[in-house]
C-alpha cells in the first residue's frame, strides 16, 4: 500500500468549546445559538479600464467587526439592562427597564469592554480569549414568549474603536497583555 | 506511512478520563447532595463489551456503536464523529436507593465527559466529549436474590469529534 503524500495535522490545535461572555465586567451567564464573532476589513477595489474588471489591486477602507449571541437569563433585569444601555433601569426592587426615546444618546459613550472566554480553558488564561476594547450593544432586538420556546434576547454587539491608542486598536484573539 | 488509532484509541481515551476522574467527581456530587442515603464508591470493574454473565458493581461499559467519517466535512485528516455509549450499572438492596446511585453516577460521569479535550499521549489524537442524552433502565431484580437485590443502568449516548493525523 502506498500513500503518495499527505498533509501534517496537529489535532491538538482544534477545539470545539462554548464560550463564556462578559461584558462591562459582568458575567452575563447562559446563552445559546452559539456565540459568533463577524468581522472582516472592507476592501476597496483598484481596477483599469485596459483590463476591464479584472481586480488589480486592494486597498484597506475600514473594518466592522460584530459580535452575536442569545441571551437567556431574561428573568434578571440588572443583566439585561446591561445589553440596553439607551434604557433606563430602575433598580428599585424587582427592578424594571423602561423604554424612552434616547434620543442623541451615542454609542460610544456607552461602549464597554466585551470578552469572550472559551471555555475550555482555565478561567486564568486568557491566551485564547477574544477581547473588545470598545463594544456596545446595537440594542435591536426581539423577546420570544412561547409555549415550547425558551424566552432569549438576541444580542448584537457593534465593535467601535479604542481611540485612547494610536493606531485605534478595536479587537484581539489572544491575550490582551501581551507586547 | 503511519497508521490510523480510530476508535480504539477514542475509547480509551475516554475509558481513561473515566478512571482518574470519577472518584473525585463522585465526592463531588457526594458533597452538593449533602445526603448520603446511597454509597458512591468508584467503579468495580470497566468493559468494553456487553455480554457478561457476572460482573461486580458499579460496573461502566463503554461501547463504541458508529464511527461516521463526515467526509462532506471535505477535511485532509480524520475528522470523524464517534458515538459511544458510557453505561453504569449499579445496584443496592433497596428500589429507591438504587435510582438515587445510578443518578449520581450520570451526574458524576457527566461533568467528567461533557465538554471534555482529551488528547492522545503522542498529540496524533485529539476527542472532544459532547454528552447527547442520557438514557435509564427500568430498576430491576437481580437473578440470585442476594443482598444487593436491586439493579439499574443508566446510559450516557456521547458524540466525540475525533481529530486525528495520519
Amino acid at each position: 500500500m502506498s500513500v503518495p503524500s499527505f498533509s501534517t495535522i496537529d489535532p491538538t490545535k482544534m477545539i470545539i468549546s462554548p464560550s463564556r461572555v462578559t461584558f462591562d465586567g459582568l458575567d452575563l451567564g447562559g446563552t445559546s445559538g452559539n456565540v459568533t464573532v463577524t468581522f472582516g476589513y472592507k476592501k476597496s477595489d483598484v481596477k483599469a479600464d485596459q483590463i476591464g474588471d479584472t481586480i488589480l489591486d486592494r486597498f484597506n477602507s475600514g473594518i466592522d467587526i460584530k459580535v452575536t449571541t442569545e441571551f437567556l437569563e431574561v428573568l434578571d433585569l440588572s443583566k439585561v439592562e446591561t445589553l440596553f444601555p439607551a434604557a433606563t433601569y430602575i433598580s428599585a426592587s424587582p427592578g424594571a427597564l423602561q423604554f424612552n426615546s434616547a434620543i442623541t444618546t451615542r454609542d460610544s459613550d456607552n461602549a464597554k469592554i466585551l470578552i469572550l472566554h472559551p471555555l475550555f480553558q482555565d478561567t486564568a488564561s486568557e491566551n485564547k480569549d477574544w477581547y473588545f476594547w470598545k463594544a456596545v450593544p446595537t440594542e435591536e432586538s426581539e423577546f420570544v414568549m412561547s409555549p415550547t420556546e425558551q424566552s432569549k434576547l438576541k444580542i448584537v454587539w457593534q465593535i467601535l474603536p479604542d481611540v485612547s491608542v494610536t493606531p485605534y486598536r478595536f479587537m484581539r484573539y489572544g491575550d490582551k497583555d501581551l507586547v | 506511512m503511519s497508521a490510523s488509532n480510530l476508535s480504539e484509541i477514542t475509547r480509551e481515551l475516554v475509558l481513561g478520563k473515566i478512571r482518574s476522574d470519577i472518584a473525585a467527581s463522585l465526592a463531588a456530587i457526594r458533597v452538593m447532595r449533602a445526603d448520603p442515603i446511597v454509597t458512591t464508591e468508584p467503579p468495580q470493574s470497566y468493559f468494553i463489551y456487553q455480554s457478561i454473565a457476572q460482573y461486580r458493581t458499579p460496573a461502566v461499559f463503554a461501547i463504541v456503536e458508529d464511527m461516521d467519517f463526515k467526509k462532506e466535512r471535505g477535511a485532509n485528516h480524520v475528522n470523524a464523529t464517534v458515538k459511544i455509549n458510557i453505561s453504569v450499572v449499579v445496584e443496592d438492596r433497596l428500589g429507591d436507593n438504587v435510582v438515587i446511585k445510578a443518578e449520581r453516577y450520570q451526574a458524576a460521569l457527566y461533568d467528567i465527559l461533557d465538554e471534555a479535550v482529551i488528547d492522545s499521549s503522542d498529540n496524533t489524537l485529539r476527542v472532544v466529549v459532547i454528552v447527547k442524552r442520557a438514557m435509564f433502565s427500568p430498576v430491576y431484580m437481580k437473578d440470585d436474590k442476594s443482598q444487593s437485590a436491586f439493579r439499574k443502568e443508566v446510559l450516557l449516548e456521547c458524540e466525540v469529534e475525533h481529530y486525528e493525523n495520519f
